[in-house]
């Protein structure tokens, strides 16, 4: 039986500022179990970075809790893996000794040393280990930003908008790249993204929010596409028919 | 076939460092010209009466007057109290500078506090103070230090706090989401990001030390480049103050040229920004 890792439980977080206050997230309430890969989609301005601030223990919510394992999330926290936006490698610091920085912070053993080697040797990246940041493609420096996140052995993994900066070539390559690596290692995710086919091709779940205040619209258990890889994914019948409804669900147009 | 097209290609590589090559020579030795132009025609200039040299001086009193300073011991003497003055007015400024750069960086709240008296003191021309200093610290090394350090302190600290306070704010969520606190923050992201503010800091101080010492010793000194240039047009000897203006000259590029071999440590030590 799964178990239960991440609860959103009724989360609502209102923004403060001079002129009025800003319901950013209303009511927001999902689970998520272990090994589980979910996307959380919707319009800009949805609250979608408030909602991962909030799970990331940056943020304290108006009401409502985030939970992993049980505990309240109210500061940021070790267990908690974080992928940003962009690579953010640090151009100062080799690709090896980006992959450990946060080895370097948590003052981790050699062990944990010996497996940041491990890891490097089974994703490609021993040879370029004493290369620079730009001396890497994007696709690259993606996969080193993931690897930095896994090597501290986090148990949920948080996935900021991870692919939005890259062309859509690129991006569709390192998302499948990156999906594979998370499976490969047994982790449990939640992708924040704009873009519903990446969300259709990755998850198993996908969350739908309304624009502001966020609340919940839909959760889509992705069952006709389970176990189907990602690539393949794009080419199932029921592929173009989900776009559509989830499009419907996020109202673009109006 | 495909080593006709190599050859042709190296001809066009070599075409191509061939004319950087020239083209490099030529700035050299146009820049070298525009400098002897200049010391020809200032000399032709004061020799055949049109300006008088009395007030002009010239090239070859300059020259004259340095040679007879320097063996008398007087320049290295001049010299070397304004070196001195300038390298402790530079280096206790900019050491200040970023240790209140820093610890405005650590505590946004002192930072609001202090910001109205950071913007006013950097608006004041601080050769105000010299006075000030004067009076407080006495007619000596002393005062001179004091004013150097006053013209670049707050300019270091609002160029350095700055710098540190653009850090890329996803890089310090990254550095969070890590498990750092401040301090890692600090050491691992912050001072490594922001060497070459450091670095642009160092450059500007260096001028900022020279007009500190340089008026310091205007109002008060006995000895040093600044003292003998107020003296020379007290007792109208232009040829002095030329010549205490050349050698101030050399000495500030020699501490700027300092400063850039430290800049290109930097950057093949850290690559880039």
């Amino acid at each position: 039986m799964p178990k239960l890792l991440l609860e959103v439980d009724h989360v609502g977080h209102v923004y403060q500022t001079p002129e009025r206050e800003i319901e950013a997230l209303k009511d927001v309430s999902f689970q998520i179990e272990e090994g589980e890969f979910v996307s959380l989609v919707g319009p800009s301005g949805c609250g979608k970075s408030t909602l991962l601030a909030i799970a990331a223990g940056l943020e304290h919510p108006t009401y409502g809790e985030v939970r992993i394992d049980g505990k309240p999330i109210t500061a940021p926290t070790t267990e908690i893996g974080f992928m940003p936006q962009k690579d953010q490698l640090f151009s100062w610091r080799n690709i090896r000794s980006n992959i450990t920085l946060g080895l370097e912070i948590q003052r981790k053993g050699p062990e944990f040393y010996r497996k940041a080697e491990e890891m490097m040797e089974k994703y490609g990246l021993r040879d370029v280990g004493r290369m620079r940041p730009d001396q890497l493609s994007g696709g690259m420096r993606q996969r080193c930003s993931l690897i930095r996140t896994l090597v501290t052995d986090p148990r949920f993994l948080l996935l900021d908008e991870a692919f939005s900066a890259l062309d859509y070539q690129t991006r569709v390559a390192v998302s499948v790249d990156i999906h594979t690596i998370i499976r490969n290692e047994h982790k449990t995710a939640l992708l924040v993204t704009h873009d519903i086919s990446e969300s259709l091709m990755l998850s198993d779940r996908v969350i739908v929010l309304t624009r502001r205040p966020g609340k919940v619209k839909a959760i889509h258990e992705l069952s006709a596409l389970k176990n189907i890889p990602p690539m393949e994914r794009l080419e199932h019948e029921a592929f173009g028919s989900m776009i559509k409804d989830i499009w419907g669900e996020l109202e673009v147009h109006e | 076939m495909n080593e006709l097209r190599n050859i042709a290609g190296n001809d066009r590589r070599s075409a191509y460092l061939r004319r950087r090559k020239t083209e490099f020579i030529r700035i050299r030795v146009f820049r070298i010209a525009v400098l002897i132009l200049l010391l020809v025609l200032w000399e032709v200039l004061t020799r055949s009466g049109i300006l008088n040299p009395f007030v002009f001086s010239s090239p070859s009193r300059i020259l004259a007057t340095g040679k007879d300073l320097s063996v008398s011991g007087a320049l290295w003497r001049h010299v070397g109290t304004s070196v001195l003055e300038t390298i402790s007015g530079f280096v206790s400024g900019t050491i200040l500078g970023i240790l209140i750069a820093v610890v405005l960086w650590w505590s946004p709240a002192v930072s609001k506090v202090l910001d109205p008296y950071l913007v006013v003191l950097n608006a004041l021309p601080k050769t105000a103070l010299g006075p000030v200093f004067i009076v407080c610290i006495g007619t000596g090394a002393g005062a001179i230090i004091a004013m150097t350090l006053a013209i670049s302190l707050i300019v270091t600290i609002l160029n350095v706090l700055n710098g540190f306070n653009q850090t890329d704010a996803e890089k310090v969520r990254l550095m969070r989401m890590l498990g750092a606190n401040r301090l890692q923050i600090f050491r691992k992201l912050v001072l490594p990001a922001n060497l070459s503010t450091i670095v642009n800091a160092l450059k500007i101080n260096v001028g900022l030390s020279w007009v500190g010492v340089i008026t310091g010793e205007f109002l008060v000194s006995r000895a040093g480049l600044g003292y003998l240039i107020v003296y020379g047009s007290q007792v109208f000897k232009m040829d002095l103050v030329m010549t205490s203006v050349a050698v101030l000259a050399v000495c500030a590029m020699i501490m700027h040229a300092g400063i850039m071999l430290i800049e290109r440590a930097t950057r093949t030590r850290f690559g880039g920004s």
